[in-house]
């Protein structure tokens, strides 16, 4: 078994247990910290994919953003004071026949396709390459993307922010 | 991928060091438990009520300011990267997509959310 | 490993997303589930892009990435908003429109 092949199952057993541990835990910051792990297992995933790049902005936006922002929203909305912080699920059952279900489905879609097994040689940076894509190529979803960010964080402080 | 190995052996490295001298330190130290060893300890104060209190609202919207221009970072690394071969025109695009967040900033500075209330 | 492995990865992810999307009581809980499902998205991009040879399936990861951050945002704010109006961050309790 070479290198990649045992950093693949090996990252693959960190996501699919930490994912299953963001769902399944009855604890909710407990839970956020598992979707910390996950988050940064996939970033593994992606250095596996030759994307360092992605991999970095994966840390930095989503294991040192989102899990940020998700753990403030908990402290400031939960009141827990002789309260346990604690989350039940229902209908377990249900979901479990669902997800299954979808699983399988995606799963036969995928068996017979000709997916090929090696990779094509990519050829120089691959991070001055994305750069150089968004500048050209996809420079309107860019600008646009910078609208809809902006237009987030207003609609988010307008929502979040105390009344006078 | 062979570029991380080193990478891997520090991580094992680091790993290992807290295992090893976490055990290491629970087979060596006396344990003598009493009463005001086992209380949490707070800069020395007595500890009060619970930990678990609702904060003010205004810690979420510090991390919301943060996470919104932490996006507009993560853009700058690549356009670095390509300023060299495309020139003036990544130059004005960059612009352009800051002076858009730069409104964002300016809705925050003038909703006060940039002062500690 | 070939492309079939990540996307039989990003595919299990997926589903145990939608199962916290759909098993989770408390709305912080469903955006738990719905960052797992575009992750696995994600996982998908880049397996694509890196298998095809073209850099485009990064670039439209990078920007999902983005917009996750803004999704993220915006439904933590609703989701203060709702606990300060009703005091309730429970799912089944924020009824208001059902018929």
């Amino acid at each position: 078994m070479s290198a990649d092949v045992l950093a693949f199952w090996f990252l693959a057993i960190v996501l699919v247990g930490s994912a299953l541990a963001v769902v399944l835990t009855k604890n909710l910051f407990h839970a956020v910290l598992w979707l910390a792990l996950a988050l940064t297992g996939t970033a593994g995933v992606f250095l596996l994919l030759d994307a360092e790049f992605l991999a970095a902005v994966q840390l930095l936006l989503y294991a040192g953003g989102i899990v940020t922002i998700v753990v403030f929203a908990i402290v400031v909305t939960e009141r827990l004071v002789g309260e346990r912080l604690s989350q039940t699920s229902r209908r377990i059952g249900g979901g479990a026949v669902v997800a299954g279900g979808v699983l399988a489905l995606l799963l036969n879609a995928m068996r017979g396709q000709p997916f090929p097994a090696a990779r094509p040689e990519m050829a120089g940076d691959l991070t001055r390459l994305i750069g150089e894509t968004v500048l050209t190529r996809f420079v309107l979803p860019f600008e646009l993307l910078a609208v809809l960010m902006l237009a987030a964080l207003m609609g988010a402080i307008y929502f979040a922010r105390p009344d006078e | 991928m062979g570029g991380y190995l080193s990478v891997v052996i520090y991580l094992v490295m680091i790993v290992a060091f807290a295992i090893v001298s976490l055990a290491v330190a629970r087979v060596l130290r006396p344990r003598r438990p009493f009463a005001a060893k086992l209380q949490t300890y707070e800069c020395g104060a007595e500890p009060f009520g619970q930990a678990w209190v609702q904060f003010p609202v205004g810690f979420y919207l510090v991390a919301l300011l943060f996470i919104v221009f932490d996006a507009l970072a993560v853009f700058l690394f690549p356009w670095v990267l390509a300023l060299r071969g495309l020139g003036m025109w990544a130059v004005v695009a960059m612009v352009v997509f800051l002076a858009i967040l730069g409104l964002g900033w300016f809705y925050a500075f003038r909703e006060r959310l940039l002062e500690w209330q | 490993m070939g492309l079939q492995a990540y996307l039989t990865l990003a595919a299990v992810v997926f589903c145990i997303g939608l199962f916290g999307v759909m098993t989770r009581r408390n709305t912080i809980g469903i955006l738990l589930g719905i960052e797992l499902m575009l992750n696995s998205v994600n996982i998908n991009l880049v397996a694509f892009a890196r298998y095809s040879g073209d850099v485009t399936g990064m670039v439209f990861t990078l920007f999902t990435i983005c917009i996750t951050v803004a999704e993220a945002a915006v439904g933590l704010a609703l989701v203060i908003l709702l606990f300060r109006v009703r005091r309730t961050v429970t799912a089944d309790h924020l009824d208001l429109l059902k018929g």
